[in-house]
């Protein structure tokens, strides 16, 4: 009896201790995730902080952390003449070039995923291992010759360097994960191949497919380089909007954060829509090599 | 290409919209002012055209831009003005310029820096057949009104190509209430001026407001060239030598580098080497800088009060005298120039007619920037208005008169030029040896001479 | 069974657009950017082309600036990438379980590297401003010295990597991540019986069943890293004086603000000879590991 009792109590204690381990364990894991969390975050916390106080609260030595928001920063972006336009023609451009992205990728893309064209990959992705910078000179040197300088075909034509590499090393997985059988059903039903890629695996793939347009359109709203130098009044995307903040006599830091939060919104926004299928593309391509 | 014209109607009439709701109480004003309709020359004859132009980020654009409206209702003409910061303005502008844009039609540009490259590669519209054509300029606006020394910074063999906005000299700005705190006198040589900014930093540490900095200037690449370059003539320095090499490392050219380098190293902000006029103007007027040595264009900050907590406390001196005995300030200019791919020149001429006409040039000076026009700074309503400092006005006044206009390397390729010297002045800042880097500069600038010529 | 013509060539028909692209907007500015490399040109018509021959890429070795922005861009390389992924497999191990709102957080997680360079980037360097910053007023909250970050020379490559460290850790830690969790549950379970302790299971067992996945992100990163702009041309525009432009920043103002597009070239085509030399070597180093 005695040593039933003693065995029970270890038992029960053991079992306390195990609990007690068990419940800190959790709550160091939830600590230090929060943590983490925060200084992963941080800059947006202080973005939008900085975007809701005035330029003296800013300018402050020591933070303000408890203060009145105010939405006169956001006012004044919005009343800048040409932020909107500037949203505008990103919308336009990244639309555009996601769009075109799709429709040549996609096939391409299909083509590598069913005939193993590993050559045809590797040249269209290497695409990714020159500077941006290296297209730069050239490309304006024949726009400058077609007159084509701040137009969206310029644009446009230049954000396909970012999007269509994106878009077919993404499909390319994707596609890979398309059985073949539903294929060939239906071409023994009598369809084509090209019918067959229509009309079975284009629908099959939509989430990869959802997945690359989102990401090809960040990536492209995203884009700073082409735009600084090739845009024009016409065509002036976001991110050089930013810019204008910094003006003489003081950088205006409310209006400033306020900018950052409207340009960064919409691709923050997408993101968080599509984040299973962006996690699940970008780690596929890279744990299949 | 119908989405184009949508998109640009939309763009329009936003434009409009806005800018009608911005430059409403200007408006009225300047037409109960009464501006002259004179016959021969009608505002209205470009109606209907839109005139796009670029700015670079300045004090100038910022008191033009809310007027434009006024402007779109005296002619017609709709007016796209797009500013940018500084390095981004320089880019967009080649840009455009070298691409024959037609989307740009008039533009800032400052005469030392870009009048040669642009010139020789045709990027600039001569303006003489519109200056002398009377049924194309406003009898008002009367070209002589402009400052000569300055308007012939604009002229090259013969032809004038812009128009000056306004005209600019480094000053010394100090705070005159730590002045007469600490006893100070204002410093007339360099070696005064090194004397005054040591006995500050032990003054301003002692009354526990180390965070004062006694001195603040340009140190940042290019930039600090434009300053910098006031300290090399002080010196009796130069650009080039006869034989057309470059100068920079002449024994001159090191004292200069010494003496500045070893001023804002010791008495400057210890980031000094990343700020230019935007971070200084803002150190000096957030009070944390107890001398400045910039454009007087910065007036227009440091005694305004909506940017300013050091309104009331700001005195202007001329640049401190060089082992010479003399001072040897340098004179810039920003003035508006035609783009030759324009494709709507006549109404761009219009817009800078009435930019730059008397009463936006007086408006402008009242505003603290230094005007071209004489008479801007002859008018009474000047002298009588708000914010007035006799003080600037004779400062800027007297280095006009004895100011140089060479304040950049006279080759065609200025921005390398700039950078070549700007390399040596930060290296000089952050204590490396100033001969071994004016020599490298001189290396550079060589190549800028070589590639591009003079 | 129907057969176009289309169908029966699509192997070539179907990546032909694709082809076509890319010998458009890549392979011609490439050719176009060899030709520049061995010109003297500018902008516009002044002053007129002209052959040099190698004398470009003579006046880059000779250049102190060149030498000095090849290195930073290693400089910088170096201190990012292996934090990264570092920083990345150990977030990548505290998200590797189940957990209240695993979801958001993994959402939560890919904002860095989603949210649009310049807007974050400026906002860093508003964090990092030597007298106003929020960042240095943590520091001096823990009693620690006040720092310049990316006004001080020395300091300007690291504070450049600690932005990008910040942005793409969730990259490396999401395919960690990816590849953390398909590793079978057997394999985790034969380490435990096995008795290593954790530190023991980590290094010998699971690093070496996720090696694939990390051996090809750390190439991508790397040579991402190599090419890193957007940070730096906002945060610092390679200052102050040079200390942190790298060999692209300066290729980039040789063009666009010293107007030397012959230059400019010959720096672009010696980046990208050391980018594809880069990538190589990796390569050959992850397949020899295989």
């Amino acid at each position: 009896m005695k040593i039933g009792n003693e065995l029970h109590n270890a038992w029960t204690s053991a079992r306390k201790r195990t609990r007690v381990r068990r419940w800190t364990r959790n709550s160091f894991f939830y600590f230090v995730l929060v943590v983490v969390m925060i200084i992963l975050l941080f800059p947006f916390i202080w973005m939008i902080l900085t975007s809701l106080r005035t330029q003296v609260e800013n300018t402050s030595a020591v933070p303000v952390w408890f203060f009145k928001p105010t939405m006169e920063n956001y006012r004044s972006v919005l009343d800048q003449h040409h932020f909107l336009s500037y949203t505008l023609h990103s919308f336009i451009v990244a639309a555009l070039a996601t769009g075109i992205g799709l429709v040549i990728g996609l096939p391409a893309a299909y083509s590598i995923s069913r005939y193993k064209q590993k050559r045809l990959a590797f040249a269209i992705l290497s695409a990714r291992v020159t500077p941006y910078i290296t297209f730069l000179v050239p490309w304006f040197a024949a726009f400058r010759f077609l007159h084509m300088v701040d137009t969206y075909t310029a644009l446009v034509s230049t954000f396909l360097i970012v999007s269509l590499p994106l878009i077919i090393w993404l499909m390319i997985t994707f596609f890979d994960d398309v059985p073949v059988d539903l294929e060939e059903a239906a071409r023994i039903d009598g369809a084509g191949e090209a019918e067959a890629f229509l009309k079975i695996v284009v629908p099959l793939s939509t989430p990869g497919i959802v997945a690359s347009a989102i990401l090809a359109f960040i990536f492209s709203w995203n884009q700073f380089l082409f735009a600084l130098v090739l845009s024009g009044p016409h065509t002036q995307t976001v991110p050089v909007a930013v810019f204008n903040f910094i003006t003489y006599g003081e950088i205006n830091y409310g209006g400033l954060a306020a900018a950052a939060v409207l340009i960064t919104l919409p691709v923050v926004l997408l993101s968080l829509f599509i984040q299973r299928w962006i996690v699940q593309g970008l780690t596929m391509g890279a744990v299949k090599g | 290409m119908t989405r184009k014209i949508l998109i640009a109607l939309a763009l329009s009439v936003l434009l409009v919209g806005v800018s009608f709701a911005n430059g409403q109480k200007e408006a009225t004003k300047a037409m109960q002012a009464g501006t002259t309709q004179a016959a021969g020359f009608n505002w209205k004859a470009n109606s209907g055209q839109t005139v796009n132009v670029v700015l670079d980020s300045h004090p100038w654009q910022k008191f033009i831009q809310p007027l434009a409206a006024e402007f779109e209702a005296k002619s017609g003409i709709h007016l796209d003005l797009q500013a940018y910061p500084e390095d981004q303005f320089r880019q967009k502008l080649l840009v455009n310029l070298s691409a024959g844009s037609t989307s740009v039609d008039s533009y800032m540009f400052m005469p030392a820096q870009d009048l040669a490259l642009y010139g020789k590669n045709g990027w600039i519209q001569p303006i003489d057949s519109y200056l002398n054509d009377p049924s194309k300029t406003s009898p008002n606006f009367d070209v002589n009104d402009f400052f000569k020394g300055v308007r012939a910074s604009y002229d090259v063999n013969g032809k004038t190509y812009g128009i000056p906005l306004h005209v600019e000299t480094f000053i010394l700005f100090y705070r005159t209430d730590l002045f007469k705190k600490f006893g100070l006198e204002v410093p007339q040589t360099m070696d005064q001026l090194k004397a005054v900014a040591e006995k500050l930093k032990q003054d301003l540490a002692a009354a526990g407001e180390s965070n004062v900095y006694p001195i603040a200037m340009r140190g940042k690449t290019p930039d600090a060239t434009s300053s910098m370059v006031n300290f090399l003539f002080s010196w009796g320095g130069t650009w080039f030598n006869a034989d057309g090499s470059s100068a920079l490392d002449s024994p001159a050219s090191v004292q200069a580098l010494t003496y500045y380098a070893g001023l804002l190293s010791k008495f400057g902000p210890p980031d000094a080497t990343s700020n230019s006029w935007q971070a200084d103007t803002q150190l000096f007027a957030q009070g944390q800088a107890a001398m400045m040595y910039d454009s007087n264009v910065f007036k227009a900050i440091v005694s305004n009060p909506q940017s300013s907590k050091v309104v009331g406390n700001v005195g202007y001196a001329p640049l401190p005298a060089g082992p010479d005995g003399k001072r040897h300030p340098t004179v810039l200019t920003w003035g508006l120039g035609i783009n030759t791919a324009s494709q709507h020149k006549d109404a761009a001429w219009d817009f800078i007619q009435w930019a730059l006409d008397k009463q936006n040039q007086l408006g402008y000076l009242q505003a603290g920037g230094p005007s071209a026009r004489a008479s801007a700074w002859e008018s009474p309503d000047f002298l009588s208005s708000n914010g007035y400092s006799k003080s600037w006005v004779d400062v800027s006044n007297l280095q006009y008169s004895i100011a140089k206009g060479d304040w950049n390397p006279p080759i065609v390729n200025v921005q390398q030029g700039r950078n070549a010297y700007g390399l040596a002045i930060v290296s000089a800042i952050q204590g490396n040896d100033v001969s071994t880097a004016l020599k490298d500069s001189v290396k550079r600038m060589d190549q800028a001479v070589k590639e591009f010529g003079r | 069974m129907r057969s176009s013509w289309i169908d029966r060539n699509l192997s070539w028909v179907f990546p032909l657009p694709a082809i076509l692209a890319v010998l458009l907007l890549i392979v011609g500015p490439v050719i176009a950017n060899l030709a520049f490399s061995v010109q003297n040109r500018s902008w516009g018509i002044f002053p007129v082309p002209s052959f040099v021959g190698l004398g470009n890429f003579v006046s880059a070795f000779e250049d102190s600036r060149f030498w000095s922005s090849a290195l930073n861009m290693f400089y910088l390389t170096i201190i990012a990438v292996p934090a990264e992924a570092i920083l990345g497999l150990a977030l990548a191990l505290l998200l590797n379980r189940d957990f209240f709102l695993k979801g958001v957080v993994r959402s939560l997680v890919l904002l860095p590297m989603i949210a649009t360079p310049v807007a974050v980037a400026l906002i860093w360097s508003l964090m990092m401003n030597p007298e106003l910053g929020v960042l240095n007023y943590f520091l001096q909250s823990l009693h620690l010295h006040r720092s310049l970050w990316a006004t001080s020379p020395a300091l300007a490559i690291p504070s450049i990597a600690l932005v990008d460290i910040w942005e793409w850790t969730p990259f490396m830690a999401l395919i960690m991540l990816a590849a953390l969790q398909s590793l079978s549950q057997d394999q985790m379970e034969a380490a435990k019986i096995d008795g290593a302790n954790a530190l023991q299971r980590l290094f010998r067992i699971i690093l070496p069943l996720i090696r694939p996945a990390v051996v090809v992100a750390v190439i991508l990163r790397t040579i991402d890293a190599l090419k890193t702009f957007d940070i730096i041309y906002v945060i610092t525009q390679g200052g102050p004086g040079t200390a942190s432009e790298t060999l692209n920043v300066y290729a980039f103002k040789s063009s666009f603000l010293y107007l030397r597009i012959g230059y400019s070239a010959s720096l672009l085509v010696i980046l990208a000879l050391v980018v594809v030399g880069v990538a190589a070597i990796l390569n050959i180093w992850a397949r020899g590991e295989k």
